[in-house]
């Protein structure tokens, strides 16, 4: 229950994220008795009980954090079965399919669980998630987790391979994600899903060719506004850089006495001010504070297609 | 309860792919679009995702399957196959821009126009298959209007600020997404927001945190006006139950009085597990004569153009003439409870004992808001004009401890500080600086490739997660 927006202390069955560092946090389900291993030593699951999130925990070799599970948090600390999904391209997913508490989603496949996460927290708790998982353990051990995490009532998870067997729901969703090796072989089984109403559609999909062939099939099912994208996420470091200052000839050094003497005082002066404190120690240096982007950074993800069923084109 | 059908008062988008228009629909109402009036009652009890052309100032509506992808004929089977033949000359259309409008003004359909264009067109027939295509969308585009009528969602308006970011601080579907990711606002979340684009980032946040959430939006009291013209939009103007406003010059009051003569018992137990261990004092919201007080949470009703115009000195930044011309049409006195005014305009407009009762309303919505930021909020949305770090360095306290945090800026200096501000006082963790390269890409045979134009910036994103603060107890609790 503790994705939830209204618990703010641990309870026995939460899950909770064991912070560590930045980017590295340990998912924990709370159970009394139980001990969990950390870098820094180890964590009594009795300690935890009853604290409230956010609370900095002192371990035998460290501090580490209590934090409150959040989609975002999840998708850096879920154990992977698969490829997921992260943060950039899974809000763009939500944001275009429209979603919003109450909305009725299709996904397949479910996969390790990452976008899942973050559509149910938008959709809950009037909204329905069905997702489709063709590999079983995986869509078992997905459903456990759902349950865990307070979803149960919100989702339901079908093991099925929807490319051949479709998703068997007759105009019921307002979205239909896909997340598979041939995603034109589902649109159709997509369309039927849709509500009478119309609604919204998305592919992901690494390579071009795939977007390619979605692209061909959307059309010709009558999917209007098709749009792909890409887009990346770039992460900027805080440094605080100096650079060499070079030093440059004054007018004063240029100009020959007698010329100096002639030129008007307070241009002289403005020159030789700067360049006489530069002549001194570290002032030679020049001091910033930077915001540099990550020298290596994932360049490609995957191609978002997205595209809308009007009420027109459904039948 | 949402109806399928476009009804008499209903916001209505009109689209097309990447442009967007809102217009309120109402009977014997016309709407300026493209600079054309319009009739707008034929759309009444239309089904929403319906397709329509305007013939004329009047709209007719495109039936049939072919309603999205209106395909002329086989106009040309004659392909060339490259353009070594092909010369930029004036000539090459027989057709003058009079004719064209000769034929329009006549009623001459789109349609038609594209075929005599072809027809008369030297070239057309030794362009490549592929060139053709690309003539035929342009001319489609540019002599058979059409659009789709569609319920407005935030990614439809999004599409309405495409000419004029600057209105939105920037914000583009990737940022404005990944805020809503990042600040984890959800069914019920309690959250606090600091905007000026226009009501946008107060809307998304309103849709997500459904009727149960509460959003109080913190206001600087200098500022004579805010724009909430989006919460029209995507018709929040009856729903303002749940957001309060606040002015930010108030935080202080909170801080340093700490009870409540009365309101909630909730907030007495929160005062009795305070770390900071105040917890006596007269509780005493002031009500300043600050122009925004004044004005405050109110329902007043405005003419549109005022809101344009104060807005627009707000900016300090001109409105683009398309825009105000299509906004101001679209919405009179239907900006009631959507945008708060300025003071001056409030005492010139209302009078009597109608304002008196809306200045007790105030004070108790802003009472209210008080006792909501008092007793700790889920979020913080920053996205504004505002120097951010101040107001986020103010706000911190009154976050839960890992809470999340979304401060978007426009720039990237700003945001350097918020993190060298935030982290100097371990007051968070996960702290990340980013902006996000987007790009589209053209998808069709053979000509698959990025699209020739993409934006160059979506502004920037601060988020993190608030941590126990150094300044509270790290004692275990019992």
């Amino acid at each position: 229950m503790s994705f939830n927006a209204n618990k703010h202390n641990v309870g026995c069955g939460d899950t909770v994220l064991l912070y560590v560092g930045y980017d590295n946090m340990l998912p924990v389900v709370v159970e009394k008795g139980k001990t969990h291993q950390t870098k820094f030593g180890a964590v009594k699951h009795d300690d935890l009980i009853g604290k409230q999130f956010g609370t900095r925990l002192q371990c035998p070799r460290g501090w580490i954090y209590l934090l409150r599970p959040t989609p975002e948090l999840w998708t850096l600390s879920l154990p992977h079965r698969t490829q997921i999904l992260y943060t950039t391209d899974i809000s763009m997913v939500i944001f275009q399919l429209d979603l919003r508490p109450g909305s009725i989603v299709a996904e397949a496949g479910t996969g390790s669980g990452s976008l899942s996460h973050a559509i149910l927290r938008t959709i809950a708790p009037k909204g329905h998630l069905h997702t489709f998982e063709f590999h079983k353990e995986r869509s078992e051990k997905a459903r456990e987790e759902f349950h865990l995490h307070g979803h149960a009532q919100c989702v339901t998870v079908t093991h099925r391979d929807v490319c051949g067997e479709g998703f068997q729901l007759e105009h019921t969703v307002d979205a239909v994600f896909l997340d598979l090796p041939k995603p034109w072989e589902c649109i159709l089984s997509a369309k039927r899903a849709m509500k009478k109403q119309g609604g919204r559609i998305c592919s992901f999909s690494p390579c071009i060719e795939q977007v390619q062939r979605t692209c061909e099939e959307l059309s010709a099912k009558k999917f209007t506004d098709i749009v792909t994208m890409e887009c990346l996420a770039r992460h900027f470091n805080l440094q605080y850089a100096k650079l060499q200052n070079v030093s440059f000839k004054t007018i004063d050094e240029t100009i020959d006495p007698q010329a100096e003497a002639d030129s008007e005082p307070p241009v002289k002066k403005a020159n030789v001010t700067p360049s006489s404190r530069d002549r001194r120690g570290d002032s030679d240096m020049h001091h910033f504070t930077s915001a540099v982007p990550a020298i290596n950074m994932p360049g490609h993800t995957g191609f978002l297609t997205f595209a809308t069923l009007t009420s027109n084109d459904v039948n | 309860m949402e109806h399928d059908h476009v009804e008499d008062g209903d916001q209505v988008v009109f689209h097309r792919e990447g442009w967007s228009r809102v217009f309120q629909i109402r009977r014997k109402r016309q709407v300026y679009l493209d600079k054309t009036k319009l009739d707008v009652d034929a759309l009444i009890g239309q089904p929403y995702g319906s397709t329509f052309e305007v013939d004329r100032g009047k709209l007719v509506k495109i039936e049939g399957p072919a309603a999205s992808e209106l395909s002329l004929g086989e106009t040309s089977s004659d392909t060339g196959t490259d353009n070594r033949n092909l010369l930029d000359l004036d000539s090459n259309q027989k057709m003058s821009k009079e004719d064209i409008m000769k034929m329009k003004y006549d009623g001459i359909t789109g349609q038609k126009i594209i075929e005599e264009l072809i027809e008369n067109s030297e070239t057309f027939k030794m362009k490549t298959e592929f060139s053709q295509a690309k003539y035929l969308k342009k001319k489609k585009k540019k002599h058979i209007p059409v659009f789709t009528v569609m319920r407005p969602t935030p990614r439809l308006v999004l599409d309405i600020f495409s000419k004029d970011p600057s209105k939105i601080c920037y914000l583009r579907a990737d940022s404005l997404s990944q805020l809503l990711s990042y600040s984890n606002v959800m069914y019920g979340s309690k959250v606090a927001v600091v905007e000026t684009c226009q009501g946008l980032v107060l809307s998304c946040l309103l849709q997500r945190i459904g009727e149960a959430g509460k959003i109080v939006q913190l206001i600087p009291s200098n500022t004579n006006a805010v724009c909430r013209q989006v919460m029209d939009y995507l018709g929040f103007a009856k729903f303002m139950e749940n957001v309060y406003s606040f002015p930010l010059d108030e935080l202080s009051s909170l801080k340093d009085d700490r009870s409540f003569p009365s309101l909630n018992s909730k907030y007495y137990d929160k005062i009795e597990t305070n770390e900071d261990g105040v917890s006596s004092g007269q509780y005493n919201i002031t009500v300043s004569n600050g122009s925004f007080c004044d004005g405050g949470e109110s329902l007043t009703s405005n003419e549109n153009a005022e809101a344009q115009g104060s807005d627009e000195a707000f900016d300090g930044e001109s409105v683009a003439p398309d825009l105000t011309e299509e906004y101001g049409d679209c919405g009179n006195a239907e900006t009631e409870g959507a945008k708060i005014d300025s003071g001056m305009q409030m005492e010139v407009k209302k009078l009597g004992p109608n304002r008196e009762l809306q200045r007790q309303r105030r004070e108790k919505r802003q009472k209210e808001a008080g006792t909501i930021i008092t007793e700790k909020l889920d979020s913080l949305v920053i996205a504004c004009k505002y120097n951010p770090t101040p107001i986020l360095m103010q706000m911190l306290s009154y976050l839960h401890p890992s809470s999340s945090v979304v401060v978007y800026c426009q720039h990237l200096e700003p945001l350097v500080e918020c993190y060298t501000s935030v982290k100097d006082n371990h007051a968070g963790l996960q702290l990340k600086l980013s902006e996000t390269w987007f790009r589209e890409y053209q998808i069709l045979p053979q000509r698959t490739h990025p699209k020739i134009n993409m934006s160059g910036t979506g502004g920037y994103l601060f988020t993190f997660i608030t941590s126990q603060s150094n300044s509270e107890s790290f004692a275990p609790q019992s």
